[in-house]
């Protein structure tokens, strides 16, 4: 039988720095599929991982091992020629728009930027019209096509940013962090968007965020990342009202509850930052409630199954 | 004179045009020992330029007026030389940012022990004692004194930034975004020690956007919008019936974990800059409610009950959105 070809596929991938104080693992042994049409989200705290793993998989940073595919071609490793064909299939959404966007073009201009350098035999004209659309597509109007960066709010900014991302109508967009520099009921505002435009094309989402709220507004299926390794994976909804690994539950722990009537209790010893993770064994296990002694000798693996935990002894 | 921080009628305005524009416009506020009072509100609402104006911070080119009192010592229009022996002693602040907050070049140990002996005279030895101590109440091994900012982590470095605040026993501490740029597992540490503070007897004002932070630890609520507080009272009342079309689109937009992936309710439009309110209420263009009247005029202060308050021609009747939930 013919499966369908994934939208993005990514194998082993491995990325480490040398750093003062010897070898940072950012990345071991991540991969895993997105098929056509569906969408899925990264999460983990600050230093987990998840950025790297962007940036490795859109090409920007090298990486130690392993193998990114989009559509089926090889990207990681491919000739310039090649990555520049794929890269039209792909866009990109930083967390900061106004250090994305070069401040002295008009944002028509920003936006019309991937036409330019994929497409030279299109007239400046039919550019410009091209551009224009899609920043209607996006909800802005006429007084902003001709704006500079700086004089555009930071909602109205990821808008335009989105709009460069889509222009080629590519089938996947990576999102990093796209809501975080907003205020939430600019980022409602986003995000619905990012739903919309989802629903009218086909077209993929790889959504990394630190905001577990957010992960079901976009996408159906979680990774959850802590210190380079993919800790546990599966159906958004299901690893959220029953987590199988304890750092999951601890994320989920700690989200504050908008509801007053329901004083959570936080705990108060300082936990060890995730630069200090152990190097053998689970990395996870110095900040475990329920590491036991084999927790120190092996390195749990995440199971091939839709949904697994990377835990030797998992929550049940 | 009742003890704790009490802000009234506090405006800040900057020129312009050859008149004024008022970026918080007569602002009415307390904070009681032992409490927890959150203020809430998106970027450009007025809250950090209030908590700044808490210690005589503001930029020389606000003009300020209205009353903030922290305990019996006048703030506003307080000499350099006042506001310098009230700084850390009677009134001290956390910021969101605790690595730019803290010198680089000194040990978390000498900024702590520099700010104990600006207040009082004490001998070095004497004023380690009392550095080692805030360190302690903060929740910081002692060994965190001899370190140095970038030799800590960013929650270390907020509980650093903390035990400088309250070294000198502060009555009132202002936080501003003290765990907008840690992760939520971080955060939720820094929240108890908060608790913990006010259990002990201070008064805080936190400020931040984030509508689960004040839920979980604050005693009371005030919501800011464009330079008013638009809405105040208990965290219980405010969160289940919102009486301000504002404060109800700020609870509706606040994703929730574990409600799939519904629409988020969404407030058209943005926060109107404080050079360009619209006349009248200047949530007005972005508010589902909005009539004719509420063009012309502030909208009146009204109480919904003896803790509770709002400023709208229409408020939502607890009814109403009680029948929602």
């Amino acid at each position: 039988m013919n499966e369908p070809v994934p939208t993005l596929s990514v194998e082993n991938l491995a990325k480490r720095y040398r750093a003062q104080h010897g070898t940072v693992y950012a990345l071991r042994d991540l991969s895993f599929d997105i098929p056509a049409g569906h969408s899925v989200s990264i999460v983990g705290e600050s230093g987990c991982g998840k950025t790297t793993a962007a940036f490795c998989i859109a090409g920007l940073q090298s990486i130690d091992a392993g193998a990114v595919y989009l559509a089926g071609e090889k990207f990681s490793g491919a000739s310039r020629g090649v990555q520049k064909r794929l890269r039209k299939d792909f866009g990109m959404v930083f967390q900061n728009p106004l250090s994305a966007l070069n401040p002295r073009m008009r944002i028509w201009q920003s936006v019309a930027e991937p036409l330019r350098v994929h497409d030279p035999a299109v007239t400046p004209l039919t550019r410009q019209r091209q551009a224009e659309a899609m920043l209607e597509q996006v909800g802005l109007g006429k007084q902003h096509f001709q704006a500079f960066p700086g004089e555009m709010s930071g909602g109205q900014l990821q808008r335009v940013v989105l709009a460069r991302a889509l222009i080629l109508d590519p089938r996947l967009v990576i999102l990093d962090e796209p809501t975080s520099a907003l205020d939430v009921s600019i980022q409602a505002q986003v995000l619905n968007l990012l739903q919309e435009l989802k629903s009218t094309r086909p077209l993929s989402y790889l959504f990394i965020t630190h905001n577990l709220a957010l992960v079901e507004v976009l996408t159906d299926r979680v990774m959850v990342m802590y210190a380079g390794r993919v800790v546990e994976a599966g159906p958004a909804a299901e690893v959220f009202a029953h987590p199988g690994h304890p750092y999951t539950r601890e994320l989920i722990q700690a989200i504050p509850d908008a509801n007053p009537g329901k004083r959570q209790t936080f705990p108060s010893i300082e936990i060890s930052p995730v630069q200090q993770a152990a190097n053998s064994g689970c990395a996870y296990r110095l900040r475990c409630p329920h590491a036991q002694t084999d927790c120190a000798e092996t390195v749990p693996q995440l199971g091939p199954q839709a949904r697994a935990a990377a835990c030797l002894h998992p929550l049940q | 004179m009742s003890a704790g921080l009490s802000i009234s009628g506090l405006t800040l305005e900057f020129a312009r045009n050859g008149g004024w524009a008022a970026a918080v416009d007569h602002c009415d506020l307390t904070v009681r020992p032992k409490e927890i009072v959150g203020l809430v509100g998106e970027s450009g609402s007025g809250k950090s330029l209030t908590a700044l104006a808490c210690l005589g911070l503001i930029p020389s080119a606000c003009r300020a007026s209205g009353s903030i009192r922290v305990s019996a010592e006048q703030i506003v229009g307080a000499s350099e030389a006042t506001l310098a022996t009230l700084r850390g002693r009677k009134v001290a602040m956390i910021f969101q940012n605790p690595m730019t907050a803290l010198n680089p070049y000194f040990t978390v140990g000498t900024q702590i022990v520099g700010v104990i002996r600006r207040h009082f005279v004490l001998t070095r030895s004497a004023a380690y004692r009392e550095a080692l101590a805030a360190l302690q109440r903060a929740g910081l091994p002692d060994a965190a004194l001899g370190r140095y900012p970038h030799q800590l982590s960013g929650g270390q470095l907020q509980r650093a930034m903390i035990a400088m605040a309250i070294a000198c026993k502060p009555e009132i501490l202002i936080a501003d975004e003290p765990t907008t740029a840690l992760d939520v597992t971080v955060q939720a540490r820094i929240l108890s020690l908060l608790r913990n503070l006010a259990d002990q007897g201070m008064g805080i004002l936190l400020i931040t956007h984030d509508l689960g932070v004040v839920a979980q630890v604050s005693d009371r609520v005030a919501v800011m919008y464009s330079g008013s507080i638009v809405e105040s009272g208990d965290p219980a009342g405010i969160f289940s019936s919102a009486a301000h079309p504002y404060t109800q689109g700020l609870l509706q937009s606040s994703p929730v974990i574990g409600l799939g992936s519904r629409r988020l309710h969404a407030i058209p439009g943005t926060v109107p800059d404080f050079r360009q309110r619209p006349s009248g209420c200047a949530f007005r263009d972005r508010c589902t409610q909005a009539g004719e009247i509420c063009a012309q005029g502030s909208a009146p202060r009204m109480a919904i009950s003896q803790e509770r308050e709002v400023r709208c021609h229409f408020p939502i009747r607890p009814g109403a959105s009680a029948e929602l939930s």
